[in-house]
């Protein structure tokens, strides 16, 4: 049933924001672009009773400090597609945000909105996670950073506390002989979930063998994944088609995906293998397309 | 329980009572009787109810309606009206970029936004302006003509 | 000549300036002093009988001005579709339960408030099973339209057995067309007014105003006079608008508002589940061709999966059972045309209605028979074309045939050139009896 007599907060700082989230823990929703908890408010899929407002807080930001490309979590989903600054040293998450949905959808989503929704499917989450980033908690009683590849529990599902507001994202940038991409199968053009989508993140030696690499795969499993094995099997090899080989092989064992309206799981899985050695091979610069 | 939201509609300050619980479509639509934008899905998919937002295209629709406090919103009614037309409208007008015209309040924010940030689109550029905007009448072809020969028209200006 | 003024000239739309503008008024976009908001309450299953409607507590949620089930409608049947679901529901999404009050949330916390027992039946949702003898029957009717004293619309020329013995090849094929919604970005929408002498004011989106308005009539039991149509300025229909979706219901309960009017705009999932839709098609094809390219016979077995309700079936099987055997003079045609309900949303007109699905599946037939053959793809329909004094499948002289002169124009302007003996072909050759 709607609700009607939803109580609703926009403070103007911080630690006004904790207060408020900290008193009312999980009786009130976070709201930040609101295309998920505003759409679902539409639909009657959720109607909460207090709706606490991230847009006053300062929380539009996309800059570098301390060696980290740092992001407010109200930084909204065309901006960083535009940034010049993630184009050079975050591509996956430049092209992953600046294609999302559609332009209108675009200037209101937010990449912390996109993070706190956990759908395994989250075009930027598959991006931020390929690209290793962590978030910033903070609440009234003080703060801690979560690697993203630590923060799903399940489809929906975060560890996120009440009271907890994600406030900033963190992304170490890639430099010289490093690079990020990301590619996503949908079954359209625009405004489409996800049927597959992964990110890579490779840094090469001189000698062109994989110092580390990052492997994320999206709408592939109850939570985004981080091909883990699939990673360790490039690491500290020469980068060649071989190895790219081998390790996107062992990236299909890493996903549990199912059959469901957007496509099945045995596509997922051959999409995971082909989209994996595409964007390994476009993150570690090495020429001509598959 | 209602608030006061005060925003600039259209270049003119408003102010209205409404329930925390609405968004910035119903807000329009069923308190300030603005009809423009337009109901056509509540999820953000069909883009009919696209306004500006300070000067951006957003879903009105997936606006709670108490975030446009102090701030701009415009719609169709801010761009151009049957006496002054914008050079967009009168493009619509020459080149049949409407059929049924529920699509094209959207249409029109969704290309003015366009216009205003790229004053000389390509069809690609276009395309992806107007891509969260669905027709089903038109098949687009004649929507992407009327904006190309706007940014024409306005460019000779 | 003289210059004509509109003849020949490109005219701009005279509601163009008025799109653009955003100054057109939708029936969505209407707002009248009093007016009330419509919700109902829907089926969630495909099939079951209804046990019981409580509607007590629905009537006393402030706001609420009117709640009304079947008992409150005048006459209930709009040919074999209730208004309002009495005994059972056919449909998942089929209306049961209509309210009206001060605002869309009010009326939705009513129709939260409605308990409707049902009891749940196996639905049937594939056709054929429905045509099976021992398939629950979804009408005390049967699964069958019925079409004049048989379960088919038949279409019967010259004798096609004879036909395949004489021909070279036989060709079958089984197509099957997907159900479509129209998805118009205007959703169902309407507004009723019942004033004080009586006449109920419908502002409607609909494309068959006055089919609607006679039926509507029927509804309320009025003269047709009573009831005045404002439409006319529609957002998108497509033929998903021809049937009735929201002016009955609305024209009833603005009988019980005292005058008020009653508005109610369909959701988009409304839409998607409840609305008429296009009809699956599935066509089994037999065709006889002799090794010069003709089509000798033609046998087509063609099941429309027709919903719960007759609505416009007879009107497509009819209108389908003609076409496709295509534009072709086959002197043996054997059609069978089905209609077969199942527990499903209503089909109806939709962009072609009905000859969408025979045209799809007639002209890849004519690919297949060219492949087959090894006959060029223009050739075979030249070879096939019917010309002035041929009979159609249902027996009519056809005059004034075009398909030759249109085939030809259409390859002159693809830049196609077609062989000489195409170019010189006209409909009105006298063809050398087979």
């Amino acid at each position: 049933m709607p609700q009607k007599d939803v109580e609703y907060f926009a403070p103007k700082t911080l630690e006004e924001a904790l207060q408020i989230a900290g008193e009312y823990g999980p009786d009130i929703s976070i709201l930040a672009g609101g295309t998920d908890l505003v759409r679902d408010m539409n639909l009657n899929f959720a109607n909460p009773k207090k709706v606490l407002w991230i847009g006053n807080l300062g929380l539009e930001y996309i800059k570098e400090r301390d060696g980290y490309i740092v992001i407010g979590a109200a930084t909204r989903m065309q901006t960083a597609g535009d940034s010049e600054l993630l184009k050079k040293k975050a591509a996956a998450l430049a092209r992953a945000a600046g294609k999302l949905a559609s332009p209108p959808v675009r200037y209101l989503a937010t990449l912390g909105g996109n993070i706190c929704t956990a759908s395994p499917a989250g075009d930027t989450v598959n991006a931020m996670l390929g690209l290793g980033a962590e978030v910033l908690l903070r609440s009234a009683k003080g703060e801690r950073v979560v690697p993203l590849a630590e923060f799903f529990t399940g489809p929906g599902e975060t560890v996120i506390k009440p009271g907890e507001i994600l406030v900033e994202i963190r992304i170490k940038p890639t430099g010289e002989n490093e690079g990020s991409a990301y590619v996503k199968m949908g079954r359209r053009k625009a405004l489409t979930l996800a049927v597959l989508n992964v990110t890579s993140r490779v840094k090469l030696d001189k000698q062109g063998n994989c110092e580390a690499a990052h492997i994320a795969i999206g709408a592939a499993a109850p939570t985004p994944v981080r091909a883990v094995k699939a990673e360790a099997a490039l690491v500290g090899k020469p980068f060649t088609d071989t190895t790219i080989e081998e390790a996107a092989k062992i990236a299909v064992t890493e996903i549990s995906p199912i059959d469901d309206v957007h496509g099945t799981a045995w596509y997922r899985r051959k999409l995971t293998h082909v989209f994996v050695k595409r964007t390994l091979r476009e993150a570690g610069g090495l020429n001509g397309a598959e | 329980m209602n608030y006061t939201i005060s925003f600039t509609l259209n270049g003119t300050p408003v102010q209205v009572e409404a329930p925390a619980h609405i968004n910035l479509l119903t807000l329009l639509r069923e308190h300030l009787d603005v009809v423009s934008p337009k109901f056509g899905c509540a999820q953000g998919n069909c883009g009919a109810c696209t306004v500006h937002l300070d000067g951006e295209p957003v879903n009105s629709c997936l606006v709670l309606a108490m975030t446009v406090e102090g701030r701009e919103v415009t719609t169709v009614e801010g761009i151009g009206t049957l006496r002054e037309p914008h050079p967009l409208q009168v493009a619509f007008y020459e080149n049949y970029g409407a059929q049924c015209g529920y699509c094209t309040p959207g249409m029109i924010m969704s290309s003015v936004a366009l216009l205003q940030k790229n004053p000389n689109p390509t069809r690609d550029d276009v395309v992806n302006a107007i891509v969260g905007n669905v027709c089903r009448c038109t098949g687009y072809h004649k929507i992407v003509a009327s904006v190309l020969a706007a940014a024409e028209q306005m460019k000779t200006k | 000549m003289s210059e004509y003024k509109y003849v020949g000239k490109r005219l701009p739309r005279y509601d163009g300036m008025q799109h653009a503008t955003a100054s057109t008024r939708f029936v969505g976009d209407i707002k009248l002093p009093g007016m009330l908001y419509v919700k109902s309450w829907r089926s969630p299953v495909p099939s079951a009988r209804i046990r019981n409607i409580d509607i007590s507590k629905a009537q006393r949620v402030a706001g609420v001005a009117a709640v009304i089930t079947h008992k409150d409608v005048p006459n209930n049947l709009v040919s074999d579709f209730p208004v309002l679901a009495e005994h059972e529901v056919r449909f998942m999404g089929q209306d049961v339960v209509a309210v009206a009050a001060v605002d869309e949330d009010t009326a939705m916390e009513a129709i939260e408030q409605v308990r409707v027992d049902l009891e749940e039946r196996e639905p049937v949702l594939d056709p054929f099973k429905a045509m099976e003898p021992d398939s629950p029957q979804i009408r005390p009717e049967g699964n069958f339209l019925i079409v004049g004293n048989k379960n088919h619309q038949p279409v019967r020329k010259g004798d096609v057995e004879a036909g395949f013995a004489q021909a070279d090849h036989i060709i079958e094929s089984y197509f099957r067309t997907a159900a479509h919604e129209h998805a118009p970005i205007e959703t169902q929408v309407g507004i009723a007014q019942t004033d004080a002498m009586g006449r109920t004011h419908i502002w409607t989106v609909s494309q068959a105003v006055f089919f609607n308005q006679g039926d509507i009539a029927g509804v309320l039991g009025v003269p047709q006079s009573k009831v005045h149509m404002i439409g006319g300025v529609v957002g998108g229909g497509f033929g998903g608008k021809n049937n009735l979706h929201v002016d009955h219901i609305n024209a009833v309960l603005s009988l019980y508002t005292n005058g008020r009017p009653v508005k109610w705009v369909w959701t988009r999932e409304e839409e998607m589940i409840a609305s008429t839709h296009r009809g699956v098609a599935h066509f089994f094809f037999k065709d006889g061709v002799t090794k010069d390219g003709r089509i000798i016979a033609r046998k087509v077995k063609n099941v429309r999966d027709a919903g719960a309700y007759a609505q416009t079936n007879a009107y497509v099987i009819m209108k389908q059972s003609g076409a496709v055997a295509g534009p072709h003079p086959i002197p043996n045609v054997w059609i069978d045309s089905y209609a077969v309900f199942t527990n499903k949303r209503p089909v109806s007109s939709m962009r072609g209605f009905g000859m969408y699905q025979t045209s799809f599946a007639s002209e890849v037939q004519i690919e297949r028979i060219a492949k087959e053959l090894g006959i060029d793809s223009w050739r075979i329909r030249f070879i096939n074309a019917v010309h002035d004094g041929d009979r159609s499948a249902t027996g009519t002289e056809l005059l004034a045939c075009s398909m030759i002169e249109t085939m030809q124009l259409a390859a002159e302007r693809a830049g196609i050139v077609l062989d000489e003996d195409m170019r010189a072909m006209r409909s009105s050759d006298k063809r050398e009896e087979a």
